[in-house]
């Protein structure tokens, strides 16, 4: 998945194995992989494998909980904006980035494992893939942490680093940070970026550069950070909403958090 | 015995035809509707409480659970994990 994996124990092959299967399974660069025969086709009917389709679902209930900003119809987006191969392989090229349109949810229809799509879509699973392996990787070692490129899920204690330098101790759950200045590019001398804003098919423009977010589990946190972040002014307030602590760095280096990250922060020195 | 004359085989296979061409058109028929009804929100809803088969359900409108994580200021010494960059 591009991205180191580590975990609170020695190396666990049965955790390999699942990272391994599951990028073999849902890479957009991989030539055999399911995401890729699945794009290939883009419209009509595809038969998708039960792990697929229960990814897919997955995908589609995390964009109806952010209204459509965590989409897993950005494939054709972020291959306009340049990122068509592996990022390790991407070179800046002269080119400039386009747009595309970004197909509403109303264009798949998931029944079991039957996707119907009404219109040609560009699947892209990233925004839940690597979230939910590191939860699911935790449920295979039962006690500890998961961490994968940063975003992590624990059952124990376990300190984290935070953009910006400060720190704090996760008890339980999931944390995870989006951010614009990773996986970014440059194209026809534009610098390009992962996070794609549905409404303009283009990398987001927004106020943050880094978004840091706490929720039930890796792939929760992961859908909150991402939303927050492409919601650029209504981020903070958005997590609130929902009870969930956000931590936002600016292109600056300021460091704002909404109320819910600040009640979480004091609680434990107003206990002591 | 007599054999069939060939206005009675000709008969026959035209029978034959006439029911290949019944069911393949009935087949047809149904592979449609069920594409169309799998297409269609609006009038999938309808008859969802005749469908039993939990694999048929429409899994496009899966809930998404946020849940609850936990976390207090910083215990111990230096972080074990960095965080920042998905």
């Amino acid at each position: 998945m591009g991205c180191d994996v580590v975990l609170s124990g020695p190396p666990d092959e049965a955790v390999a194995e699942l990272f391994e299967k599951r990028d073999a399974r849902f890479s957009r660069f991989r030539a055999g992989s399911e995401l890729s025969s699945v794009n290939a086709k883009p419209a009509g009917v595809a038969f998708l494998s039960e792990e697929f389709a229960s990814m897919l679902a997955l995908a589609l209930g995390a964009a109806r909980a952010t209204g459509g900003v965590v989409t897993p119809t950005v494939g054709e987006a972020l291959i306009a904006a340049g990122y068509d191969r592996d990022f390790n392989e991407l070179v800046e090229r002269d080119a400039p980035a386009s747009a595309a349109v970004v197909p509403s949810l109303d264009a798949l229809s998931l029944r079991g494992r039957m996707l119907v799509r009404s219109v040609p879509v560009q699947l892209d699973l990233n925004g839940v893939v690597k979230g939910k392996t590191v939860d699911d990787a935790l449920a295979l070692l039962g006690d500890g942490w998961v961490s994968a490129g940063g975003d992590l899920a624990t059952t124990v204690p376990v300190t984290v680093g935070l953009p910006g330098g400060d720190a704090i101790t996760l008890r339980s759950g999931g944390l995870a940070t989006s951010s614009t200045a990773r996986r970014a590019w440059w194209r026809g001398g534009e610098l390009q970026h992962h996070l794609i804003d549905p409404a303009t098919g283009r990398p987001v423009e927004t106020r943050w550069q880094d978004v840091t977010a706490v929720a039930g589990s890796c792939a929760a946190a992961d859908v909150a950070a991402k939303a927050a972040l492409l919601m650029d002014a209504r981020g903070p307030a958005w997590l609130e909403q929902r009870g969930l602590p956000g931590r936002f760095v600016d292109h600056d280096g300021d460091v704002h958090v909404n109320a819910s990250w600040y009640r979480s922060q004091r609680g434990d020195l107003l206990a002591a | 015995m007599e054999a069939p004359s060939r206005i009675a085989l000709a008969n026959r296979r035209l029978r034959i035809a006439r029911i290949a061409v019944g069911m393949t058109a009935t087949v047809a028929f149904v592979v449609f509707g069920a594409a169309a009804r799998a297409a269609h929100h609006g009038t999938s809803h309808a008859s969802a409480a005749a469908t039993s088969a939990t694999s048929t359900a429409d899994t496009s409108q899966s809930s998404f659970d946020f849940g609850d994580g936990s976390f207090t200021a910083p215990i111990g010494n230096s972080p074990s994990i960095q965080s920042g960059g998905s």
